[in-house]
């Protein structure tokens, strides 16, 4: 087991290296001028060209790539285009305040989405998986921004009840937690549904239920262990993209997360920063993705045969 | 089926709750105000904080190492400059006592004595000659005293400053926060602005990037007439403008900068809340490429400033939150001369006829992002009145600028924000030298660049007046560019508040604001 996650912690270093390459060449081929672009409109040509050739514009991007490189090595990201600041330092700012969102939001949508997908699976057509399944069709269609501004004007506009965006104190998390936990739900909660009814067709549910053995320990112990390795993938991949993806939500919420950065960043082409914020999704995610691996280990012993 | 309409009767239910939460019962109204008299009475106390939303993060609080504003909000609270605006743009002492000119490029300036900076220690002719150096090495702020050649240290408290060569906005340079004197000592101790120290009315608490900016008042402040007015000021960055201005109904922030334009009525009919607004320097326009045809022939150009119809592109892209404009720099700008192009469609085609397109021609019209795209949509629709058949192509913005400083466009929308002093907008925009820059309009005329030069050398205000109104009267005669409109600021303020000022670069003087 050790040995597999040594291995899948070193994997992580072509992905990291592929990553990096691909943004930093399609940055390099995007428009605009990162020179003219720091002096702002007042700049003469002369001041542009200088400051081209000082931060080492005009090597071929292959050439900047390689000192890119050479600095992240020794722990060096850069510093910003923009505000001249540490580019780890901000990302150190900011990653907490997303990773704090993301896993609040994923809290909350594993409560509430595995206990509907399990009841809706178990009386499937009844009016409850109906109405179930049909909020969690509504809940996926609808858009994160909009389901933020409605939740502000409810809760916060019209109710007072929690603040309508910044970062100060838990009532602040829980409207954009919720908001950013609405489509994830939902597609939790279809997952669990389609996972378990699979399952709880299959012969050994019809024995065990021969046997004599309770309905709920039946559900809980027979069908939803087994239920549980889509769902988890789902879970996993949910909270990947939440981790990156959460720009919407922390913009209507004014929430100081990563992903407000690297958009920001982007329009800027503040490509250390961007890089910066990229590696750490990437890591991020790769991470998600090596926990879910070794969740599957304990739910599924099979699985876990696999690992060496 | 039974169970499916049941189902979608209740789905009808419960979005109907929804949408009676969204729109204000007048319950909630009545309760709002009830918890805001609650609030006026502890005014009685006094409020201690003020809290400002701004639409995005400040990027530096080295006030040498921004260019925005932002950053501007923040640095001139923390800092000063030799010389600031008034809410007119004019040129007022700040830390200077007085000035004077031994000849066209030299300027005695002496600081007033007993300015303390926030760690204590005095300002001195030193730190001013530093300051003002460090400025020209500072990538962000470097174009700002571009003009000057040297910086003596006279006595304690009087610098010399040279200028290459006789420059009229000279101390208008000045009052650009990236002139602003900062402590040598501190500059140089390595702590990167990270905790700043300057001499302003406000003093440096906190920066959570992405969130908010902490000042507390400075009770040391050297200008007694301009103390701080709140014992502390909270910058809160809040980027959707929607929730921009809830945060001000809900009594979240006091003051909010750059109000969405379609949220101006609501702040306007509510009680509690009061609306300000100031014309910007800003002005946006249709720019014709005077080096492609048929852009070429000016009075196809003169053609167009008669066919667009400037109040209806003003009402569809900024709600009608501005005034039009008929020159090219704004109207709060020194010199400014309107022309007397009016929106007259049988004039345009006349003209059009003159220059040889009685059937008018095709031709395309360039954008980026949404509001220049809705412009340019009120724009083809009056184009088409008069003949005209305009294609409209949205490109990226960062494309966008590149294919026009190339000259690759036909016609494009586009807009500029003005530094306080005439000569930053029409040596970049209209200056031939500019052609490959941003001078999209690509206009290369002499007698532009004849009164571009003289209007910058000219020391004498009146003249200077002269000069601009003849460049206006002549740029509107070559007619580039169809000037559009000057945005308004918009600042939306709880009533409670006294003291809220605007100059044409928005919310002003901050320091002032209290309740």
């Amino acid at each position: 087991m050790s040995k597999y996650i040594l291995r899948r912690l070193l994997m992580m270093i072509p992905v990291l290296l592929g990553v990096t390459f691909l943004v930093f060449f399609i940055i390099s081929l995007t428009p605009g001028d990162v020179a003219s672009m720091i002096l702002g409109n007042g700049a003469t040509q002369e001041s542009i060209i200088a400051l081209r050739e000082e931060m080492g514009l005009n090597d071929p991007t292959i050439v900047q790539y390689g000192s890119y490189m050479k600095d992240l090595l020794t722990g060096d990201m850069g510093n910003s285009y923009s505000t001249g600041k540490a580019v780890s330092g901000e990302i150190a700012q900011r990653f907490p305040n997303t990773l704090k969102l993301t896993v609040s939001a994923i809290i909350l949508s594993v409560l509430i989405s595995i206990p509907i997908g399990v009841i809706s699976a178990t009386r499937q057509y009844s009016l409850f998986d109906n109405i179930g399944m049909i909020v969690a069709l509504v809940g996926i269609s609808m858009p994160s921004f909009w389901v933020g501004l409605i939740l502000i004007i409810a809760f916060s506009l019209n109710l007072g009840w929690f603040p309508s965006g910044g970062m100060e104190g838990i009532m602040s998390l829980i409207l954009p937690a919720f908001t950013l936990a609405i489509a994830s739900t939902a597609s939790i909660t279809r997952t669990t549904r389609s996972s378990m009814l699979e399952v709880v067709r299959q012969d050994y549910i019809n024995t065990a239920k021969a046997k004599g053995v309770s309905r709920s320990v039946v559900i809980r112990k027979h069908a939803l262990k087994n239920a549980l390795i889509p769902a988890i993938t789902v879970i996993g991949l949910e909270f990947g993209v939440l981790l990156g993806g959460a720009v919407l939500t922390e913009t209507v919420f004014s929430w100081p997360g990563i992903g407000r950065l690297m958009v920001e960043s982007i329009q800027r082409k503040d490509t250390p920063m961007i890089l910066g914020c990229i590696i750490v999704f990437a890591i991020a995610f790769s991470l998600v993705n090596l926990l879910i691996d070794i969740l599957y280990s304990f739910i599924d012993p099979r699985i876990k045969a696999n690992y060496k | 089926m039974k169970k499916l309409l049941s189902l979608l009767m209740i789905m009808a239910l419960v979005i109907g709750t929804m949408a009676g939460c969204s729109s204000p019962a007048p319950e909630a109204t009545t309760d709002q105000t009830g918890t805001e008299t609650a609030a006026t009475d502890e005014v009685a106390v006094k409020k201690e904080e003020l809290k400002i939303a701004l639409a995005a993060d400040i990027t530096s609080l080295d006030p040498q190492g921004h260019n925005d504003t932002k950053s501007e909000r923040v640095s001139f609270l923390l800092f000063n400059r030799l010389f600031r605006l008034n809410t007119d743009f004019e040129v007022v002492p700040d830390l200077a006592e007085s000035w004077e000119q031994p000849s066209d490029t030299e300027w005695v300036i002496k600081i007033k004595e007993g300015v303390m900076f926030h760690d204590g220690t005095e300002m001195k002719a030193s730190d001013v000659k530093y300051s003002l150096e460090r400025s020209l090495t500072m990538p962000k702020v470097q174009h700002v005293l571009a003009d000057v050649a040297s910086v003596e240290v006279m006595d304690d408290y009087t610098v010399k400053i040279t200028t290459n060569i006789p420059f009229a906005p000279f101390l208008y340079t000045l009052v650009h926060a990236g002139a602003s004197i900062v402590p040598e000592a501190y500059a140089t101790s390595g702590d990167e602005f990270a905790n700043p120290i300057g001499s302003g009315p406000y003093t440096f608490a906190e920066w959570v990037s992405g969130d908010r900016v902490a000042l507390v008042k400075n009770e040391n402040y050297f200008d007694a007439d301009n103390m701080g007015q709140m014992s502390k000021i909270l910058f809160k960055v809040i980027p959707e403008g929607t929730s921009r201005t809830i945060a001000l109904e809900t009594g979240e922030v006091d003051v909010v900068d750059e109000l969405p334009s379609n949220d101006v009525s609501k702040v306007e009919e509510a009680a509690d809340l009061t609306m300000y607004a100031s014309a910007s320097t800003r002005i946006d326009y249709l720019g014709m490429n005077t080096q492609k045809a048929p852009f070429d022939n000016q009075t196809v150009r003169q053609a167009f400033n008669y066919a667009v119809d400037k109040e209806s592109v003003m009402l569809v892209a900024i709600d009608g939150t501005g005034v039009p404009t008929a020159s090219i720099l704004a109207p709060s700008m020194l010199g400014y001369k309107a022309s007397d192009y009016d929106y007259n469609p049988e004039k345009a085609m006349e003209l059009l006829a003159q220059a040889g397109y009685p059937d008018g021609f095709e031709m395309t019209l360039w954008a980026s992002g949404d509001q220049r795209k809705r412009m340019a949509e009120v724009i083809q629709a009056n184009l088409m009145e008069v003949g005209i058949t305009a294609t409209i192509e949205m490109l990226e913005w960062g494309t966008y600028i590149d294919s026009l400083m190339a000259g690759e466009g036909q016609a494009f929308v586009m807009g500029w924000t003005s530094n306080p002093d005439p000569d930053s907008t029409l040596t970049p925009l209209y200056y031939s030298g500019s052609v490959g820059g941003m001078n999209f309009t690509r206009i290369e005329d002499t007698k532009v660049d004849e009164l571009i030069m003289a209007g910058r050398a000219e020391m004498d205000l009146n003249k200077r007046v002269e000069i601009y109104n003849e460049l206006h009267a002549y740029g509107m005669d070559q007619a580039p560019l169809v000037p559009l409109f000057t945005k308004n600021n918009l600042v939306g303020a709880n009533a409670g508040l006294s003291g809220v000022e605007l100059s044409p670069q928005g919310l002003w003087n901050i320091e002032k604001i209290t309740y």
